[in-house]
């Protein structure tokens, strides 16, 4: 008995001994497994790192007070990831504190930027709060860029994944070295100083060399207000608040008939233009096509990537430096209209005297 | 300022003060639609204006030329006038007064009738056309251009959009100056 329950209590025990391992292993690694993947889970759930927050509030304003030069190289890539289109170039930047950009491509003065003070800015008062609204910022460590030292800030999605990277310089707080990235990990976009001299801005910006016509647009008459906005809606545009995904309008423009509305996460940008009218297929040249639902959206890999389709009578074209899931909801609530509407609205003499006919029946049509 | 509606006609004639014919044009540098709506206008007029002469055909011409001709055989007196006394002169020129009694008791009477189908049908073609035309220009651009219902052709100015997108990011911090490059560098890729 007493071996039976010993022999017994030995076989519990043999047997205990082959099941808790063979259980234990299993439960084991799933709880590595839990606890490898809540990693990256837990660096969004806990919040911003304030001082990652703090770094990128005094890098959106050191523009204001800091001058510098130097040579950047640039590459984007187009959002259309199957494209795998892409641009470079080495840059030669300089900035007045306080003041204009001056951006030089190939010794040819290509852009001026006037900064924000020179906008209508409409979303918020810091420009750092577009990206810390979209993204959980957290300081990942240091590193060195063009001989500087820097601090490596990492923007999160809700998802986990890394939207951008950003290495801070340690005694400015120019962003030194940027990178973005789609949520699958396709890079967009890299920049990075090569060398760069602060404080030193030199000769910057002297406009009539090789400045496209486009850079002495008179902003401030263009500028459109919230009120402004407002009232465009009820005229018929469209002129969404935000694009979804943190992608909040911040500018609005009139650019002769069309209306721009820009948007951004901090991080990426997506212009929309809206213009009244339909697209004649036969007038585009150079473009793909794409389907989506029952219309046809015509697309331009670029980058910066760009989509153009008719939808209820408007144009919409966007210009996205920006994963296209951030265009999503514009296509959702502006669909493409169908290939026939276009072959049927073309404007020949009969077409124009039958719709001029239904107009006319409409007029005197009592149930219409 | 509001479009231009019923002004347009006038600015097409030339109608407009001068005043007004600066506003007008002035307008027109800021709305595609109205321009439009000039540019058809105008089409119209010179349309109209581009219609060849009417050349008519020799059997009317020589039914004209017979009218004036004395001794036309006159048409069979009615039995109405027969007691009537007979006409000083065997003829006398026509008028193109309407006829005061009945169309029979009427001297050239087919004449006449042949005249009127031939202004019938003029003024018919006329009013067709300018029909035609009044429901082409309702079918353009429309009385209010820049409703959903009265679209007009566009083509995107896609490399201007586009600098004016790079203009937009240049307030934004953390954002690449990418947009600048387009025109400026090659790009790589397979299209999409």
């Amino acid at each position: 008995m007493i071996l039976g329950n010993r022999v017994g209590h030995g076989r519990t025990g043999g047997l205990a001994a082959l099941v808790v391992p063979v259980l234990a292993m299993p439960l084991l690694v799933g709880a590595l497994a839990v606890f490898v993947q809540a990693v990256p889970a837990s660096s969004r759930d806990v919040g911003d790192d304030p001082r990652a927050v703090e770094l990128l509030r005094q890098s959106a304003a050191a523009g204001e007070h800091v001058s510098y030069s130097g040579t950047q190289y640039v590459s984007t890539w187009s959002a259309l990831t199957q494209s795998a289109a892409s641009s470079s170039a080495v840059v030669q930047v300089q900035h007045a504190a306080g003041g204009q950009t001056s951006i030089r491509v190939h010794n040819r003065q290509s852009a001026i930027f006037d900064g924000r003070t020179a906008s209508r800015w409409l979303a918020g008062e810091d420009p750092a709060d577009l990206l810390l609204g979209a993204y959980t910022v957290r300081l990942a460590g240091e590193d060195a860029v063009a001989g500087r030292y820097t601090d490596v800030v990492v923007a999160y999605r809700s998802d986990g994944s890394v939207a951008a990277q950003l290495w801070l310089d340690r005694e400015t707080a120019l962003p030194l070295r940027r990178e973005s990235y789609t949520s699958d990990g396709y890079t967009l976009s890299a920049s990075a100083f090569v060398d760069i001299n602060v404080g030193r801005p030199g000769t910057c910006c002297k406009a009539g060399d090789g400045v496209g016509p486009a850079a002495t647009f008179d902003r401030d008459d263009s500028m459109l207000r919230w009120d402004d906005i407002d009232q465009l809606r009820e005229d018929g545009w469209h002129c969404p608040d935000s694009l979804g995904e943190g992608m909040d309008l911040y500018e609005a423009r009139r650019i002769g008939d069309a209306i721009q509305l820009s948007y951004s996460d901090g991080v990426m940008t997506v212009s929309v233009f809206e213009q009244i009218g339909w697209l004649d297929p036969d007038q585009l040249d150079g473009y793909d096509t794409a389907d989506y639902e029952d219309g046809v959206v015509y697309t331009r890999p670029g980058p910066p990537a760009r989509l153009t389709w008719s939808s209820g009578g408007r144009v919409i074209t966007v210009v996205a430096e920006a994963p296209l899931d951030s265009v999503r909801d514009l296509l959702k609530n502006l669909p493409p209209d169908p290939a026939a509407t276009h072959e049927e609205k073309k404007d020949g003499f009969l077409d124009r005297i039958a719709r001029g006919a239904q107009r006319v029946g409409s007029w005197v049509n009592p149930f219409d | 300022m509001k479009h231009l509606d019923e002004r347009i006609s006038d600015l097409v004639d030339d109608r407009l003060e001068h005043h007004e014919r600066d506003r007008a044009l002035v307008h027109l540098t800021v709305c595609a639609h109205c321009r439009e709506a000039v540019e058809l206008e105008r089409d119209a007029r010179n349309a109209l204006r581009s219609l060849p002469a009417l050349a008519p055909s020799d059997k009317l011409v020589a039914s004209l030329m017979a009218l004036a001709e004395p001794g036309e055989p006159l048409p069979p007196a009615p039995p109405a006038s027969s007691t009537q006394p007979a006409p000083v002169a065997g003829w006398r020129p026509r008028d193109s007064r309407p006829p005061s009694g009945p169309s029979g008791s009427r001297p050239g009477g087919r004449a006449s009738r042949r005249v009127r189908a031939v202004r019938v049908v003029a003024l018919g073609m006329c009013t067709t056309g300018a029909m035609l035309i009044l429901l082409a220009s309702l079918g353009g651009t429309g009385s209010s251009p820049g409703t959903p219902d009265t679209p007009v052709s566009v083509v995107p100015p896609l490399e201007e959009f586009t600098v004016e997108h790079a203009r937009s990011t240049g307030g934004l911090p953390f954002v690449e100056p990418a947009s600048l490059l387009v025109g400026t560098v090659s790009s790589t890729g397979d299209g999409w």
